[in-house]
């Protein structure tokens, strides 16, 4: 084994003794009173809700399809750039938009399905190249069409609630009771019907599935429909929660990675306690400690969970 | 930072004011519209410039009587802005000012600060009211201050309107970046005239020795030696607009003090 020479030894231990200091400074050592504490905790819940939401889909779609679909991301901003025409452009009714937004992308999730997926059924590169090349498509067309003018939906429901010194926006109540409502209906959907016992048959094993006589391409079908209806919601709500972007997609598509890795690939249930920890964790360690620091430390509890548990939470041991 | 503008760039000149230049004129808005309002925490990215910024707005603070709670720094891949006000508020500042970032960036802080039940005064440095109040909504876009330009305000000058004009005439609207870009070129034009050569050298030892400059805003000049140790920026007046109940106002022209 080849001996590896440390130069300079003194500079490297003071850089590991100066990075927990750098992490944590004095400074960030912060009170915080019984009322923001309670406001950390309710901020904690209604990001993770959001997060759910994003990952619900790519969840669905990895483990049907065993597809990495890294399209998710333009398919969520899409659904919000959508939504913003249906409504503010043509004067529709917001929900009435975020709905036909829903159906707009869930349709075009058939033609994903059929022409960019189905013909790499399997191959895992070719599947991963394509969502890739989506992915620059759709943003440069959306850039071309919308420009980098800033873009934002109205809030779906206004007002603050305000009690104890906590308050929580009504817009953020409702997208939270919009993303446990949708994940109690896949969860449903999965285990209660007879398309989703199939979906869940075809993630577990897609050639036993098809000797059972089960097409794979309709439950395929399906499961992507799903997905870029589900991306589509989560888009219109976050698009009116924070801003439009033709590259809003990025940040969070990488949350739903993480949230589907973390929980376990094909377990749906799982994305539910994955989600409240990643929103725990991007919702106080902000608050801990300064800036960029707080997206190392988050990233760095996720891998460290994963070092001991790498299938996941809820995964099967390969 | 030093490393990108200083007495090591002596071709670097900067022809729009900064995030430096309106620490001192907002500061002093503060305190004349806001004469109890005495503590300020601030909002900024963590992008390496807080180093530098954070002891230059405490001294400017303190020769303004004013108090700097604390500077918040927040992650340029944050989303959810709500955590760091949340830091902010536990500092129980009286004002908050949001430096550097975007009007993406802006809009949500101060969306989540009026969420919180925060109704002082915040004031960014140079941001696009009208994004802002997009990102923000109209109900949390009140007693926000930002110098940057009305651009259909009657006290524009007559160049940004012809700007305005032909912005909206191109794109069918018109923004404030509009007159951002134009500045510099501007401003570059008139150095190079004044050297009568395109030879780098010699148009920046024009420049820097210009008297005076005419910009957007009206007529600017050089400064910058002691702030920055090199008298290479254009110091102009700036407009300071306001939103106040989801309208963008207009308040007035404030000098831009460059030493």
């Amino acid at each position: 084994m080849m001996a590896i020479e440390v130069k300079n030894p003194a500079l490297w231990s003071g850089f590991f003794r100066a990075l927990p200091e750098k992490i944590l400074s004095p400074k960030d050592k912060i009170n915080l009173p019984p009322e923001l504490l309670a406001q950390v905790a309710l901020n904690a819940l209604m990001l993770s809700s959001m997060y759910i939401l994003m990952a619900l889909g790519f969840a669905i779609l990895l483990g049907v399809m065993r597809v990495l679909n890294f399209a998710h991301a333009v398919i969520y901003m899409g659904g919000g750039y959508i939504c913003y025409q249906l409504a503010i452009v043509y004067g529709l009714n917001q929900w009435l938009s975020l709905m036909l937004a829903a159906i707009i992308m869930g349709l075009f999730g058939l033609f994903l399905e059929r022409f960019c997926f189905r013909p790499f059924f399997g191959d895992v590169n070719r599947t991963l190249v394509m969502t890739l090349a989506l992915i620059v498509i759709i943003e440069s067309v959306v850039n071309i069409l919308v420009g980098t003018q800033i873009r934002s939906l109205p809030a779906f429901a206004s007002g603050i609630i305000r009690t104890g010194g906590v308050s929580l926006s009504v817009e953020r109540l409702v997208t939270f009771i919009i993303s446990a409502a949708l994940l109690l209906v896949i969860i449903f959907f999965i285990q209660k019907t007879k398309i989703g016992q199939q979906m869940l048959a075809v993630s577990q094993d897609d050639t036993g599935a098809v000797l059972q006589g089960i097409n794979i391409y309709r439950v395929s079908a399906v499961a992507t429909v799903i997905a870029c209806a589900l991306a589509a919601v989560a888009g219109s709500l976050m698009g009116a929660i924070f801003s439009l972007s033709p590259y809003m997609g990025g940040h969070m598509l990488v949350k739903a990675i993480e949230i589907v890795i973390l929980a376990g690939i094909g377990s749906i249930g799982g994305v539910l306690v994955a989600g409240l920890i990643l929103g725990t964790i991007d919702a106080t360690l902000p608050i801990l400690m300064s800036g960029s620091a707080s997206d190392v430390v988050g990233l760095g509890i996720v891998i460290l969970i994963l070092l001991f548990r790498p299938q996941g939470l809820f995964g099967h041991e390969a | 930072m030093p490393d990108e503008y200083s007495a090591k760039t002596p071709y670097t000149f900067i022809a729009n004011d900064t995030t430096v230049d309106f620490m001192t004129p907002n500061m002093q808005y503060l305190k004349e519209a806001y004469p109890k309002v005495k503590k300020i925490t601030v909002l900024t990215p963590d992008d390496g410039a807080p180093p530098f910024l954070e002891p230059l707005f405490r001294k400017k603070a303190k020769a303004e009587g004013l108090e700097l709670l604390d500077f918040v720094l927040w992650s340029l891949d944050t989303q959810d802005f709500t955590p760091v006000t949340i830091k902010a508020m536990a500092t129980k500042p009286e004002s908050l000012f949001l430096i550097n970032g975007w009007p993406i960036h802006m809009g949500s802080m101060l969306k989540a600060a009026r969420e919180m039940g925060f109704t002082g005064p915040v004031l960014a440095c140079h941001e696009d009211p009208y994004d802002i109040r997009e990102v923000a909504g109209r109900d949390a876009s009140t007693n926000f201050y930002t110098h940057n330009i009305a651009m259909d305000a009657t006290e524009m000058t007559p160049m940004i309107k012809e700007i305005a004009k032909r912005g909206k005439a191109k794109y069918g609207r018109t923004s404030p970046t509009h007159v951002w870009g134009w500045s510099p070129s501007w401003c570059l034009v008139q150095a190079i005239e004044a050297a009568q050569s395109l030879d780098p050298t010699m148009v920046k030892n024009s420049w820097e020795k210009m008297a005076s400059i005419q910009t957007p805003y009206g007529t600017g000049k050089m400064g910058g030696k002691k702030t920055y140790g090199i008298n290479h920026s254009v110091s102009a007046p700036m407009p300071l607009v306001s939103i106040k109940d989801g309208e963008v106002v207009w308040v007035k022209w404030q000098d831009v003090p460059m030493p």
